[in-house]
């Protein structure tokens, strides 16, 4: 459990450039998830943090300690790879075992360890089998407890769960955060999976071209996306420039799709153009003309029935094309739904279904 | 006529067989001859010849030498190869390639040239001694087996195994002993019994390497040929041919003859 800090940390292959100016914090006992699309330099990262490779320049400090130079031998780290690297000529709990022999842990206490890190991952009566003889989930929980029992200052996961199916890949990241939060371990994980990240993290950093476009908790990515990058990535559509029409502290006042509609307040000034993200899931869809103002109409272009909901793209009259995600549940009590293509409906949103990004 | 097409496929491939394996099944034949002269059908069934090749003091005594040599020329061969195969797979440095080919070469450059080129060369510095001599020719044609085996299984190895071993706190010496060199046990293994069959079986260097004291089984059995003719010669064939295919059993047991012999 360690207090872990990258400062400033450039790398780059050649004229490539695949970290750049990365600092970033992750606070004693808590989940930072690096997330990004691949070659984004998350790995890159991760590597340089657990002693893998080098910075150019740049420092990583653990418990304030600068272990930048430091082997990555000695820097008691638990780490478990995207390939997971179980070492396929020794058993379970000999691979479990690894990192408490290289420390010179005493051997009554290494079995001793090992059953304890073995039962916490559930896998208390594989430990004579050898890797090969385990399922895929079997495999990763034997990572994960090699990495755990060396009580490492910081637990580090590159995309681990990529290989799995969905359901086994569901299961492994509620355990997985089941563990982490158990034993309140300072973790560093690496995904390009949106959903994996916003529910095992305390923190995310979302990585574009080697830099880090934005850090925060996972819910502060998900509702105040600042570039369109990370609003994409959060899994948020329907971009499109608007006309500031008013701005003060209460609110902001915009021109799009022909007419004016509200957004949160943000630093924007009166006239200037800015681009809009709008959530799909925010917004509703009718088939009367709702009481409310600000409703636009539009004609059901495509229709994805998703059973619990549907995703639509709908044909606005100034050419625009919304999509918008309707759960199907709601839609049943205004009895017309799941809407078919071609039929005219009326769609409307709250403010906060408005994001106005960064330029 | 897919169908027919498949028969077809499935008799050329039997006739190939037939082909390859033929004369081996022959020489076995013969070899059970108790008759004074090699004939097919075996005339009448003995053993009588397999005690006859066993007793001729020239196949026994070829038989130690050739055994003798095939185990110092591979273990000589196989330390030599891992080291090279190490450095032509893990080296970043320039002419890795042209070093691969060189390792590999004597696949290529037929054993009497080799056989010549060491004869000469030796001759040149006046070293005659035919026991070494013959472990130089030998370890050199029977080099490539081990650096190929074990370059395969260098590039299929996944590099963050060792990683892992570094991130849990293995020196890089402990990474070689309890990780990389346990994954290549198989492959050292298999290179180590080709190389030994390999040289068991040469004749082209042999001939120009061997001396009248020092005679190898294959150089022993071809003199002679060259003045007798009887099932002897089929019964000690047969026994080697016995041998190797114990040891490319063993080989395809731990390695995968294709991984070796297909590139």
């Amino acid at each position: 459990m360690a207090h872990v800090s990258l400062n400033r940390l450039h790398k780059s292959h050649g004229d490539n450039i695949v970290v750049r100016d990365v600092s970033l914090d992750i606070p004693s006992g808590r989940f930072l998830t690096l997330l990004g699309p691949s070659g984004c330099g998350k790995s890159s990262t991760l590597r340089i943090v657990a002693g893998l490779s080098q910075p150019d320049s740049g420092r990583v400090l653990i418990d304030g300690r600068d272990v930048t130079r430091l082997d990555v031998q000695k820097r008691n780290i638990g780490m478990v790879f995207q390939s997971l690297a179980l070492f396929p000529h020794m058993t379970v709990a000999d691979n479990v075992a690894f990192g408490l022999k290289m420390r010179g842990v005493a051997a009554k206490d290494q079995t001793a360890r090992v059953r304890r890190a073995l039962d916490l991952v559930h896998l208390g009566g594989m430990a004579g089998r050898f890797p090969r003889q385990l399922s895929g989930g079997q495999q990763q929980r034997v990572a994960l407890a090699r990495a755990l029992v060396v009580e490492p200052s910081i637990l580090i996961l590159d995309e681990p769960f990529g290989a799995l199916d969905r359901k086994l890949r569901e299961a492994m990241q509620t355990e997985l955060y089941r563990i982490t939060r158990e034993l309140g371990i300072t973790s560093l994980f690496v995904t390009h999976d949106q959903e994996e990240a916003l529910m095992l993290s305390d923190s995310v950093a979302v990585m574009n071209q080697g830099r880090v476009e934005q850090v925060g908790s996972p819910v502060d990515l998900f509702e105040r996306p600042r570039s369109r990058f990370v609003a994409e990535f959060m899994g948020l559509s329907n971009f499109v420039r608007a006309q500031v029409v008013n701005a003060d502290e209460r609110g902001t006042t915009l021109n799009a799709f022909g007419r004016h509609f509200e957004a949160p307040a943000a630093a924007v000034v009166i006239g200037e153009s800015v681009e809009v993200a709008l959530r799909p899931e925010r917004i509703r869809l009718s088939a009367q003309a709702p009481q409310t103002e600000g409703a636009v109409q539009g004609h059901v272009l495509q229709a994805i029935y998703h059973g619990s909901s549907s995703d639509y793209a709908l044909r606005l009259p100034d050419g625009h094309v919304l999509n918008v995600r309707q759960g199907n549940e709601q839609a049943e009590m205004h009895d017309a739904q799941p809407f078919t293509i071609g039929t005219a409906v009326w769609a409307q949103w709250q403010r906060s279904a408005v994001h106005i990004l960064q330029p | 006529m897919n169908a027919l097409l498949h028969r077809i496929g499935q008799a050329v491939t039997a006739l190939l067989y037939v082909f390859l394996l033929a004369p081996l099944v022959f020489v076995v034949l013969v070899s059970f001859n108790g008759g004074p002269v090699p004939s097919f059908p075996p005339t009448d069934l003995s053993l009588h010849w397999y005690l006859a090749a066993l007793r001729s003091e020239n196949f026994m005594n070829g038989l130690v030498t050739s055994a003798w040599l095939a185990l110092a020329a591979t273990l000589v061969a196989a330390p030599v190869g891992v080291c090279a195969a190490f450095g032509i797979a893990r080296g970043r440095w320039r002419g890795r390639a042209a070093l691969e080919a060189f390792f590999l070469s004597p696949l290529i450059v037929p054993g009497i040239v080799i056989g010549i080129a060491v004869l000469v060369a030796l001759a040149a510095i006046d070293f005659g001694n035919a026991p070494v001599r013959l472990l130089i020719g030998h370890t050199l044609i029977v080099l490539p087996y081990t650096v190929r085996t074990v370059l395969a299984s260098l590039a299929r190895m996944d590099p963050a195994l060792e990683e892992a071993g570094a991130v849990f706190g293995a020196s890089r010496a402990q990474v070689l002993f309890h990780i990389t060199l346990p994954q290549l046990k198989g492959s050292i293994l298999a290179g180590a019994i080709l190389s030994f069959i390999l040289s068991f079986d040469d004749v082209s260097v042999s001939l120009f390497l061997s001396s009248a004291q020092t005679s190898t089984l294959p150089i022993a059995i071809m003199s002679y040929m060259q003045y007798n003719f009887d099932p002897s010669i089929a019964a000690i064939s047969a026994m080697l041919i016995v041998a190797t295919l114990a040891g490319a059993l063993m080989v395809e047991r731990f390695f995968g003859l294709k991984r070796i012999l297909g590139s």
